[in-house]
């Protein structure tokens, strides 16, 4: 079984990629200063991405936070404004990319990205799909926030 | 070693506990298992927990018929969710109403309760529950659809290990316990909405529901202080609620 914060969150991380049928998904999250800050993901590639959206500052990810919305990109190494070519340079295997913006109590707390190695247009169904697999994860943070104490510092539960 | 940075991840779950009464395991597993059927179009969702003995018993349901479902399984002690529990592995019948491996179940559902999948929810490599979806026509479940059924139980799992390993097992059976218990509270409630405002169990259910959304609370809450409305006599006989 997973033994702290870290591992539980790759496995539901893990999870749901395998439930949506993509290549991997990748987390976002606010930090106290209301900065949008890369979590993790369920690979190097997706931990590429979010990383490249947090230090460019740009990215599917920033723009559904900054409008709330989904925002669905098919090719990320497109030429603005269908891609984020300044970001695909800093994460070359991953081209499609989902973002969905993760809301509690109608603010926004993150991100959650799911990403494919393959170009793809993402379609209603998969839209939909990705804002329930959001909500999921809004819970599951619930979760980990109501769990986690003060003895862990480093992540241990 | 994971792809997660811990120190990201405590620095924004302490941002996300500011000001936030917790809730407790059994309210977020319900919230789990609403969203289920919105994902995957199902008619319903609910999840059945084991008691000691190793017998399930219902913990909740999202609507009237698939309570019908799982009440039906708790008193006949057959079922898919049932079978799935103790073979632990998924079960699926294309019409429940007409299975003849569970002939006792059909006077007991709710009638628009027929596709039906249970699988087993795990801790520790052994099944303490099942994760249940029904559609309300006969339906032919497809290898996807247990296998997607499966990775959603993976969460429910999870987040069950995140609880226990929280150093709260003691706290987390009680919780479960506490609403394997309340059921009958809830069961009694509607009953008593039923005969007072001439609802139907449908509308009585979710009426209670909502109103423990709107007003943040238990739904086992509202149904207690509900019943303690009619005095102390009548909550412990159910038979003078309804």
């Amino acid at each position: 079984m997973a033994s702290d914060a870290s591992s539980l969150l790759e496995n539901i991380l893990t999870g749901m990629a395998d439930l949506f049928g993509v290549d991997g998904a990748a987390l976002m999250l606010l930090d106290g200063q209301d900065r949008l800050r890369a979590i993790g993901a369920t690979d190097d590639d997706g931990v590429l991405l979010e990383s490249a959206q947090e230090s460019v500052g740009d990215g599917p990810a920033i723009e559904s936070a900054a409008s709330g919305g989904l925002v669905a990109i098919p090719d990320l190494h497109a030429a603005r404004p269908m891609g984020f070519p300044h970001v695909a340079v800093h994460a070359p295997p991953v081209r499609a990319v989902l973002s969905v913006p993760l809301i509690e109590d109608r603010e926004l707390i993150g991100v959650l990205d799911f990403y494919a190695r393959d170009g793809r247009a993402w379609d209603r169904t998969e839209a939909e799909a990705g804002s329930r697999l959001g909500e999921l994860m809004v819970i599951v943070l619930q979760v980990l926030a109501e769990i986690r104490t003060d003895r862990a510092p480093s992540g241990q539960l | 070693m994971t792809h997660i940075d811990p120190e990201a991840l405590v620095a924004s779950l302490r941002r996300l506990q500011k000001d936030r009464a917790a809730t407790g395991i059994v309210h977020h597993l319900e919230r789990i298992v609403q969203v289920v059927d919105r994902l995957f179009g199902y008619s319903g969702a609910g999840l059945m927990f084991a008691e000691e003995d190793r017998t399930l018993r219902y913990l909740f349901a999202t609507d009237e018929r698939g309570r019908s479902l799982e009440r039906a399984q708790a008193v006949t002690g057959q079922g898919p969710c049932v079978a799935a529990y103790v073979g632990d592995t998924a079960v699926t019948t294309v019409d429940v109403r007409d299975d003849r491996r569970w002939p006792a179940l059909r006077e007991l559902l709710h009638p628009e309760v027929r596709g039906v999948a249970g699988v087993p929810i795990r801790l520790g490599g052994v099944p303490v529950g099942t994760l249940n979806v029904y559609q309300d026509a006969p339906h032919e479940w497809q290898e996807s659809d247990t296998q997607a059924l499966h990775a959603y139980a993976h969460v429910i799992e999870q987040v069950l290990v995140a609880s226990m390993e929280a150093d709260e097992k003691a706290e987390l059976a009680d919780q479960l316990q506490y609403a394997l218990d309340y059921r009958v509270v809830i069961e009694r409630a509607i009953g008593y909405l039923m005969g007072k405002h001439d609802l139907t169990a449908s509308q009585a259910f979710t009426g209670l529901r909502k109103q423990a959304r709107d007003s943040r609370r238990k739904v086992s809450e509202l149904a207690a202080e509900l019943l303690g409305e009619q005095g102390q006599r009548n909550v412990a006989n159910p038979d003078h609620v309804v």
